[in-house]
């Protein structure tokens, strides 16, 4: 069709559009007598302007729904027969705060929601038993609890309404208090907190915005939130997008992850408070909440006095005092905080600078293992900690090079891939690769300042390096290696180049190097430009080294680089003044740094320092383990960088397949390869699953041998894997091109082709009789149940297509009903139906329901709920389905919800559960002095 | 952000006024704030049914960069149909990031992680209306526009129209028939 054409169709039907129905045939009749195309044209138009918003409803049902625009109205009928929901007041870092009307006793109250992300992650009930501890401290400073519950899927406890305002707004409002209301408002603070810490209750979020001043008196509020918080969230807290404390009144043990706080965490957060109504600021500031807990741990704030003369000299140095790094440092309780605040004669009992380290930690002992499970801040915030690894035993330098490491949040301005990255060698400056719409381009961005720019002229760059000195950077873009000023500028051709780059580095002497695959060669060139040479001495054993990745050993005319042999990737080095070549160890992104190790990454994703002999070009000593969980894009490619001065930037991880109990206890059973759909063989030995790794394969884990191998080899994509009922076979999705259902032994063998039709075919189960296969039809627009029977004629025929979304269909022990999800009602939920014919139909789900499963007996519908829950659902399912009670067994907020797949199953005894888990990819995790000066 | 905002506004201004430049350097801040919200955004809703949202995306964008105040109806316009535009690619990108993942990728520098806040579902139906829009582009770019404006942006019949100079009564009349084509592509009955 061409425009005009579409113009004249257009029209047409514009008009008819606005005729009645009979007026609209005789038009029709009358345009069908001279051009019966456009006739046809414009009825198909009419009848699809009929059914427009239904088909288009899918379009709009993912891109146009608001999820958000309903919470208020939910929060209000859930709660609606205790309180009645006013008016939000506030949002805090974890709740919302409504004013509502008590109808049970007539009183205004304040009712805190917890963020539904949040929540999420915690277990109910513990939070709920956590807040209650909290409920019975009664004392005129602390505002007490007067209720707590959940109520559709909300968390929520309710105080009483304050009318007074907080100090935050105080703050906000006067900047700097009189010394002799800080005072007040600091020993008011502290009584409740003594009360508290007595009855062993940390409040541990301490903070202008939870002290309330109401008629002169200060109420601290959210007493034990936090900690309720943080025990019902378990070492889920620390995933990225919550937030615990407020950077800014953090102490240093908070800021490291130290779980065992004590009062003094607390008296160091009124420190921070009593500085802040000083000073006007509080004690730590930065541009962003990494360095505001960068320099929370590491260094002193300036002194009250310099920023306010007038402060006397008591408060001055019982502010320094609660402010001490070290708990032990401070003061012993709040009480003496006050105390020392109310004392004219109290001085600091700081004498000497101390030197700024903790408990020396034995270097044999565990590996320098990054604290990151216990890392207490995400959101905006990274966080930093500290390590404590072989300080001791090395000289102190004039400053103590301590261990740091903190993350960055990738919700920053951009998204950080370090597998395209680079450290400068001092490792003061990252850069890295950031795609958009428009392209691609390189960032440059300092570490500790976290705030990136793009580099003019780098557009469509990816693969940057550093020039030694760290000015320039090379880059490949548009079939050339470039080089350019780090600041920017025009880019220069260092040589033109048209293949697929491993890596290239930048040596002394402009001398550039680098490697390229089918054919693997290593190249040498001038940065200066000229002709690349060929490094004739890995290219006599290109076709068995196949070496990749080349990088200069800084000093030393040697090269180290990643020999592919196979799918055994190992370092390598060559000696460009000998030409001797050694392959050393398995492992992949070597790197030598300055402390004389040799760094890499082993296929486990752990990253290994090894001590490095320059001068022999061979290992020194035992590798040991710095970190672990380095992420593999495409299970292959670490994504770090490293400088040579030692600093590290890498992300974490890919997926785990994990056993949980019924309990919600979790067991690592195989880490960081981009899982799929684990499915228990019938007799529970084995387990099998799809793993993308390039492309798509089937494996087997055999449970008992702890072993795992690979069932396809074909370099096809195949995933979805479903046992038949006697563990001999496999049935599959095989995709040359489509996705399409297949046969397997589970001996291996060749696949044979059962299902071949549009769009995708995704099994989901086998019945129990062994005669018919469940699939998911799907297509753009939609998502079907179809059966296929394996005798007879063969022909698959649906078994639920609606225009709404169907799949996950699993069959019933004794074969009769089919359970599956459906969004029929506007969103997923799981139904069973009558099974091999559709019809009698029942809902279990409420609120929400995914990916059932059956329990073995028969007798328990296991499926997710929306906040992550996994729901055991009584039912029994002979001639009609009854159901009974619905449990929640536990929270498991990282499983993948993944397109329409149980991405989950349960073993034949009932009692355990495999997994798919997602791991945290979106943290990037900055290691500083991490290998230190010795090896 | 105040001076970046105000830079927004200006620049946003200057294109109004037919300085084309201007839209060429608003497109990135745009973009970055948009991937910035919508990672935020779908992010922070773990196993809710989530939605992209493009509407409260693209206008939250906007409140985030704009002097509201300072800026008329056919300026808030332009700057949501921008935003719906960079909208689409950016979720038409991600599809195909996400695509090349799964199939190996080849040398495609991939960002798996970044794949992760958008369902396969939602995808593929970004990818097919996609797919619909670049073909009635060919038939009518303002056409295409106007459910791009629609899905991506969620702006308004007036918002759509003042942003392609037409009156809101010609927009309505050819977003119906766009949408009456677009339903006969989905079905897999194409116009011919």
């Amino acid at each position: 069709m061409d425009p005009r054409r579409w113009e004249e169709i257009q029209a047409a039907f514009n008009e008819l559009a606005e005729l009645d129905a009979a007026e609209q045939v005789s038009r029709l009749a009358a345009i069908g007598a001279t051009d019966p195309e456009l006739r046809v044209a414009i009825e198909s138009l009419l009848a699809a302007d009929a059914e427009a918003d239904e088909r288009l409803a899918p379009i709009e049902a993912a891109l146009l729904t608001p999820t958000g625009a309903k919470h208020l109205e939910r929060l209000r009928t859930a709660l609606a027969h205790r309180y009645r929901i006013e008016r939000e007041l506030g949002s805090g870092g974890m709740a919302t705060v409504y004013l509502a009307e008590d109808l049970k006793h007539d009183r205004k109250v304040a009712v805190k929601v917890l963020h539904p992300e949040l929540a999420a992650v915690l277990g109910f009930e513990r939070f709920l038993n956590e807040i209650k501890v909290t409920a019975n401290l009664q004392h005129p400073h602390i505002l007490p609890l007067h209720d707590s519950g959940e109520a559709d899927g909300f968390l929520f406890y309710v105080m009483p309404h304050v009318t007074g305002e907080s100090l935050r707004t105080k703050l906000a409002r006067e900047k700097q208090l009189p010394v002799d209301e800080v005072v007040q408002i600091a020993t008011q603070v502290a009584a409740a907190l003594d009360h508290a810490h007595r009855r062993k209750v940390i409040h541990r979020d301490i903070k202008p915005g939870n002290i309330l001043l109401q008629d002169g008196q200060a109420v601290v509020a959210d007493f034990g939130i936090a900690l309720a918080v943080s025990i019902a969230g378990g070492t889920r807290i620390t995933k990225p997008g919550l937030s615990l404390g407020t950077p800014a009144y953090m102490s240093p043990e908070q800021v490291t992850g130290d779980r065992q706080l004590d009062a003094r965490s607390d008296v160091y957060s009124l420190g921070a408070v009593v500085y802040e109504m000083l000073a006007g600021v509080p004690p730590h500031s930065g541009s962003s909440a990494q360095q505001i807990l960068m320099t929370i741990v590491t260094e002193d704030a300036p002194p009250v006095a310099r920023v306010r003369k007038a402060v006397p000299p008591n408060v001055v140095a019982a502010t320094a005092t609660a402010l001490e790094k070290l708990p032990a440092d401070r003061f012993e309780s709040a009480k003496a905080f006050a105390e020392a605040l109310g004392d004219v004669t109290f001085t600091s009992r700081r004498t000497v600078a101390r030197i700024g380290r903790g408990d020396p930690v034995t270097g044999r002992g565990p590996p320098w293992k990054l604290v990151s499970a216990a890392i207490a801040v995400g959101l905006v915030a990274g966080s930093a900690g500290w390590i404590l690894g072989s300080i001791h035993d090395i000289p102190l330098p004039e400053t103590p090079r301590r261990p740091v490491q903190f993350s960055i949040e990738s919700d920053s301005a951009h998204r950080i891939s370090p597998g395209s990255a680079a450290l400068s060698a001092d490792g003061s400056v990252l850069v890295y690769n950031v795609r958009s719409g428009s392209g691609s381009m390189l960032y440059r961005r300092r570490i500790g300042e976290f705030e990136s720019q793009p580099i003019a002229g780098t557009e469509g760059g990816f693969d940057p390096f550093f020039s030694p000195d760290g000015a320039q950077l090379g880059f490949r873009a548009e079939g050339a290696l470039r080089r350019i000023r780090l600041d920017g500028g025009v880019p220069r051709t260092i040589t033109e180049f048209d293949g697929i780059l491993t890596g290239a580095d930048w040596g002394a002497d402009d001398e550039i190097v680098f490697g390229t695959r089918e054919p693997w060669h290593v190249y040498t060139v001038s940065a200066n430009g000229g002709t690349p040479e060929v490094l004739e001495v890995l290219d006599r054993l290109a076709d068995t080294l196949q070496p990749a990745e080349p990088v200069f050993i800084p000093g030393a005319r040697a090269l180290l680089f990643v020999a592919w042999q196979g799918q055994q990737l190992r370092v390598g080095v060559v000696s460009l003044k000998s030409a001797d070549v050694r392959v050393l160890m398995p492992g992949r992104a070597p790197q030598y740094v300055r402390s004389g190790h040799l760094v890499y990454v082993q296929a486990d994703g752990s990253l290994v320092a090894q001590p490095f002999d320059v001068a022999k070009l061979d290992t020194a000593g035992p590798a040991r383990r710095v970190a672990e969980g380095v992420g593999m894009r495409l299970g292959v490619m670490p994504m770090l960088a490293v400088s040579s001065s030692g600093t590290l930037v890498y992300t974490q991880g890919g997926r785990d397949l994990v056993l949980v109990d019924r309990d919600g206890n979790e067991h690592l059973l195989l880490g960081d390869r981009e899982f799929w759909v684990p499915r228990f063989s019938p007799d529970g030995t084995r387990i099998a699953f799809g793993v993308t790794e390039g492309q798509q394969d089937i494996w087997i884990h055999d449970l008992a041998a702890g072993t795992t191998s690979r069932l396809t080899f074909d370099g096809q994509s195949n995933n979805d894997p479903v046992w038949n009922p006697d563990g001999t076979s496999l049935a599959f999705s095989h995709e040359p091109g489509v996705k399409d259902l297949y046969i397997l032994s589970a001996d291996g063998g060749d696949p044979h082709p059962v299902v071949a039709q549009d769009g995708q075919q995704w099994t989901t189960d086998w019945s129990p009789d062994g005669r018919d296969l469940v699939f998911t039809n799907h297509t753009f627009t939609n998502q079907d149940i179809w059966v296929v029977p394996l005798s007879g004629d063969g022909e698959p025929r649906p078994f639920l297509a609606t225009g709404y979304l169907e799949g996950a269909g699993r069959i019933s022990p004794n074969g009769r009903w089919l359970a599956y999800h459906s969004n029929e009602s506007g969103r997923l939920e799981v139904y069973v139906q009558s099974f091999p014919e559709p019809g009698n139909k029942t809902l279990l789900s409420s609120g929400g329901g995914r990916d059932p499963i059956w329990g073995p007996n028969g007798q328990e519908l296991f499926y997710w709920n929306p906040q992550g829950q996994l729901i055991a659902h009584q039912l029994t399912a002979g001639d009609d389905v009854t159901v009974g009670r619905r449990d929640v067994l536990f929270q498991f907020p990282d499983y993948l919800f993944a397109v329409s797949h149980a991405q989950y199953d349960i073993h034949p005894d009932g009692q355990r559960f495999v997994i798919v888990r997602t791991a945290v990819q979106s943290r990037l995790i900055v290691a500083l002095n991490l290998i230190d000066e010795q090896p | 952000m105040l001076s970046a905002t105000s830079e927004v506004t200006r620049l946003l201004k200057r294109w109004s006024a037919g300085e084309h430049r201007a839209r060429d350097q608003l497109i990135p801040l745009v973009y970055h704030q948009l991937r910035q919200l919508a990672h935020q955004r779908l992010r922070r809703a773990p196993g809710e049914q989530r939605t992209l949202n493009t509407t409260a995306l693209v206008h939250e964008t906007y409140l985030r960069l704009v002097d509201a105040p300072e800026v008329d109806l056919p300026d808030r316009a332009h700057f949501l149909a921008l935003a719906s535009q960079i909208m689409r690619n950016l979720l038409v990108d991600r599809a195909r990031a996400r695509s090349a993942a799964k199939r190996g990728g080849g040398t495609t520098p991939l960002e798996l992680d970044e794949s992760l806040w958008v369902s396969d579902e939602d995808l593929d139906t970004v990818t097919e209306l996609d797919e619909a829009l670049k073909r009635l582009g060919a038939l009518s770019p303002r056409q295409s526009q106007l459910v791009e404006h629609r899905y991506f942006g969620g702006l308004s019949l007036e918002e759509s129209a003042a942003a392609l100079r037409v009156s809101p009564a010609t927009a309505k009349r050819e977003l119906r028939a766009a949408r009456a084509w677009l339903a006969l592509e989905l079905r897999g009955e194409p116009l011919q």
